[in-house]
């Protein structure tokens, strides 16, 4: 029943008060929290290790191969969400660290794709 | 079967994502035993609430398993969530820590006198049977680990068998601390975040003795003196939270979270000048476009529009 009788308007707004009285912070605070400093911490140090990974020459490389200007993939990666960054960073930790073996290209292709689809510089996947 | 004797205790299993998780078997050869841990015989499918009481009370909170139903019991699902557990324990102004996925840190957690609740898969990875569970001891020479587990007072399971069942959890293990308390084999930033939870519901007064454990643990931890900041300045110490801030950025001069936190301290004193020109600072160390960069920016906007004080009353 959508019946607000005055008294229970009168009980909503005492407890919209109370509920509210813990919430009032002084007007001044605008401090970051030890939380939230933290996550933009990790998020920076995910930025970076990307970044990283970007800068690798086999990465790069296959990058332009791909047309894509790696400058403008980090530029993206910055746009993320935080949880696109950790799928981000999980999938590159992937990538072999050196070698130019055919397991390594192949696996750089794989990942470098993966790359351009989570930045949606390309739609590949959606493609096929 | 144990698992029978467990009637059906579920665990509605949060998301449990662990990689390279080895398990160390070289345990030491001196059995530890914590005798004294109360026992909660499990009722029905409530080994959470069961299990959770017996590391509070370890810790120094009296509360019963039927107290803590209301608060960790979810009956649609008959179990309770990792996470809920650890929100009780903070809601009891204790540290929930969550110990490395090794057998020798439930074993030096043992020495230190703090039973670990641990979540447990008796089943199998595809038809799960979950169940939380107290370490209270470890046995090398019987090569046993010892439970306060479901109807069990001293239940028994050998090292490997549990450690099985143990990895297929996750390694998910948690002991409650007393807020000063460090666990036994502390990680700066993993202690330092599960104090931040006390901080972010409110709890100033035992974050503050949290942290302060930290910073006396780890002095070049900045982290630690700006989360001690934090809680002070949660309770108005503008003096205590500036000496913390200004600490945090002595070992980190660049640090804009406390930048900026330290000009709030100074806003609030009526500084505006110098809380802007702090900002300023900050401001010059972060890239543009950066969400930090957009932080600070609020706050120096917040500053302009700021009730004015007359006076500035710098302590420094």
């Amino acid at each position: 029943m959508l019946i607000f009788s005055g008294k229970r308007i009168c009980i909503l707004a005492i407890s919209v008060c109370l509920i509210g009285i813990p919430l009032a912070q002084p007007a001044t605070a605008s401090v970051i929290s030890t939380e939230q400093a933290i996550e933009l911490d990790e998020r920076q140090s995910r930025i970076d290790n990307i970044s990283e990974i970007f800068a690798r020459d086999a990465v790069h490389n296959t990058l332009v191969r791909f047309g894509v200007e790696p400058a403008d993939a980090v530029a993206r990666v910055d746009a993320l969400t935080n949880a696109e960054l950790l799928t981000l960073e999980q999938q590159l930790q992937s990538l072999p660290a050196g070698g130019t073996g055919i397991v390594e290209v192949v696996g750089i292709v794989a990942i470098v794709l993966i790359i351009l689809e989570l930045l949606h510089i390309t739609n590949f996947f959606a493609e096929f | 079967m144990l698992t029978r004797r467990l009637r059906h205790c579920t665990v509605v299993a949060g998301l449990v994502c662990l990689s390279a998780c080895a398990t160390d078997v070289r345990l030491t050869t001196t059995a530890v035993e914590l005798k004294d841990t109360p026992f909660y015989a499990q009722v029905t499918d409530q080994c959470g609430p069961s299990a959770l009481a017996t590391i509070l009370q370890v810790s120094g909170v009296a509360v019963t398993p039927e107290v803590l139903k209301s608060r960790v019991y979810i009956p649609g699902r008959e179990g309770s969530l990792q996470i809920e557990l650890l929100a009780a324990t903070r809601g009891y102004r204790r540290i929930p820590y969550r110990v490395d996925p090794l057998t020798t840190a439930l074993v030096a957690e043992l020495r230190s006198g703090r039973p670990v609740l641990v979540l447990q898969n008796l089943g199998r990875k595809s038809s799960p049977i979950w169940h939380y569970a107290v370490v209270v001891g470890y046995l090398p020479k019987e090569n046993q680990f010892v439970l306060r587990s479901g109807d069990q007072a001293r239940h028994l399971m050998r090292v490997s068998r549990f450690t099985r069942t143990w990895a297929r959890a996750g390694f998910w293990g948690v002991v409650a601390l007393q807020p000063g308390e460090l666990p036994a084999l502390p990680v700066a930033k993993k202690y330092i975040r599960s104090v931040a939870g006390l901080e972010a519901i409110g709890d100033a007064e035992s974050a503050i003795a949290g942290y302060d454990a930290a910073t006396h643990r780890w002095p070049q931890e900045s982290l630690a003196w700006f989360g001690l900041g934090n809680a002070y300045y949660a309770q108005e110490n503008l003096d205590a939270a500036e000496d913390a801030y200004k600490t945090a950025l002595t070992i980190k001069p660049d640090y804009s979270a406390a930048l900026n936190n330290l000009s709030q301290v100074q806003a609030d004193r009526g500084c505006y000048a110098q809380a802007s020109a702090t900002l300023d600072i900050a401001l010059a160390s972060v890239e543009p476009n950066s969400p930090m960069h957009e932080i600070l920016e609020s706050s120096l906007s917040g500053l302009a529009k700021q009730e004015r004080k007359s006076i500035c009353i710098a302590s420094y």
